[in-house]
């Protein structure tokens, strides 16, 4: 009857387990906050724009080059413009680790 | 007081302040548009604004849009190097209206994802650190003839900065190809020196001050067409930073000689001061 009144568990998404996305993204933030060196008191979310936070192209590069180390994945130069936030970062790491178990 | 009165004084206050603004600093300084062959490169060091009233002013001449921007970006440095480039850039044009003075407030941008835009610029600090291993991340990033390059430098700090010189130039191309890493790998060209008798081999690098080397771009693939349809200059600049720039030749393919570009730079603080030091501010760094 759940299922009913909340469409939305009908859709294969909710079955992607919550827990996990939240430690990439906790990785994710890591990586980012050293790359920027950030101080501490810097707010990070996963909306957190990279280019807001004062990262350049180089920036970038360097922080999707120790997410490829991190998580063991190869991100193509082309899905590079995609990672602009802590959440399509992470994203795209779910989807290539998976992709690579699979 | 009446507050139909009072809310039509405020325009007037706002065009009497601008007005004093003006008096008491200078307007901007007309200047001529370079030649096809020259350059100019004008810069703000952020570090050099201080006065906040001026800053507010300068806010003042932003798109609602630009604002919108800058209100978004995370800290007060980030801000204000936000606001000071997209002030440089608006003031910087309004430079070069032959047809009497522009206001600067007055340009509209459009983005157009079809036009290319011929010049491609980047700067990066000398003193950047690299987080990531240099000659990993070249094997990773760069092609293989780059790599070669800088796994054969010693020194480790000149390794740095040679990557960085490497970066800028890299950047600078894709930007005036309009592209953008992303859409134009960095793995599919290489920036190299080039002596001006042709030598192919590679150069010593501790001899970057010899003024007959040039840069050039050729594509992994082997086409040669690249070669001669970009033109290169490396700058040092204010002696903290690495600045690239890269435009479309217009020399002919092929027995071409080489003339270096003039590229003059012009250190300002908009409606303050304009400052032009030949040879001191922007050092042009002969090769790679």
């Amino acid at each position: 009857m759940a299922r009913n009144r909340f469409p939305a568990l009908r859709t294969s998404r909710f079955r992607v387990s919550c827990a996990a996305k939240l430690e990439t993204v906790n990785k994710v933030c890591e990586i980012v906050r050293k790359q920027l060196a950030l101080p501490p008191e810097t707010d990070l979310t996963p909306e957190s724009k990279f280019s807001s936070l004062g990262a350049d192209s180089l920036d970038t590069v360097e922080i999707v080059m120790g997410l490829e180390e991190e998580f063991g994945i190869s991100v193509e130069e082309e899905s590079s413009q995609n990672i602009t936030t802590v959440q399509e970062a992470a994203d795209l790491i779910e989807k290539l680790v998976q992709k690579k178990e699979a | 007081m009446n507050p139909l009165l009072r809310s039509a004084m405020i325009p007037m206050n706002t065009l009497c302040f601008q007005r004093n603004f003006a008096a008491c600093s200078r307007a901007l300084v007309p200047v001529q548009l370079p030649s096809r062959s020259e350059t100019h490169l004008w810069y703000v060091v952020p570090d050099e604004v201080k006065s906040a009233s001026l800053l507010g002013q300068y806010s003042k001449i932003l798109s609602p849009c630009e604002k919108e921007y800058i209100s978004c970006v995370r800290g007060e440095r980030l801000k204000k190097t936000a606001l000071l480039a997209r002030v440089l850039v608006r003031t910087t044009i309004a430079r070069y209206q032959t047809n009497g003075q522009v206001d600067p407030s007055s340009l509209k941008f459009r983005k157009n994802i079809h036009g290319k835009p011929e010049i491609g610029i980047d700067l990066e600090e000398k003193d950047r650190k690299i987080k990531n291993n240099i000659v990993s991340f070249a094997r990773r990033y760069f092609t293989a003839h780059e790599v070669e390059m800088l796994s054969s430098i010693p020194d480790p700090e000149t390794q740095r900065q040679h990557f960085i010189k490497l970066w800028t130039l890299k950047e600078a191309y894709v930007k005036a190809l309009g592209k953008g890493f992303s859409a134009l790998p960095f793995s599919t060209f290489t920036i190299r020196s080039r002596n001006s008798s042709r030598n192919c081999q590679s150069r010593d690098l501790s001899d970057s001050s010899s003024s007959d080397a040039e840069i050039v771009v050729e594509s992994v693939d082997g086409s040669s067409s690249l070669m001669n349809s970009w033109q290169f200059t490396l700058l040092e600049l204010a002696g903290t930073h690495f600045a690239a720039i890269c435009v479309e030749s217009d020399g002919s393919i092929g027995g071409r000689v080489f003339t270096p570009r003039k590229v003059t730079a012009r250190k300002t603080i908009p409606f303050v001061e304009d400052e032009f030091h030949p040879g001191t501010d922007a050092v042009v760094l002969g090769g790679l």
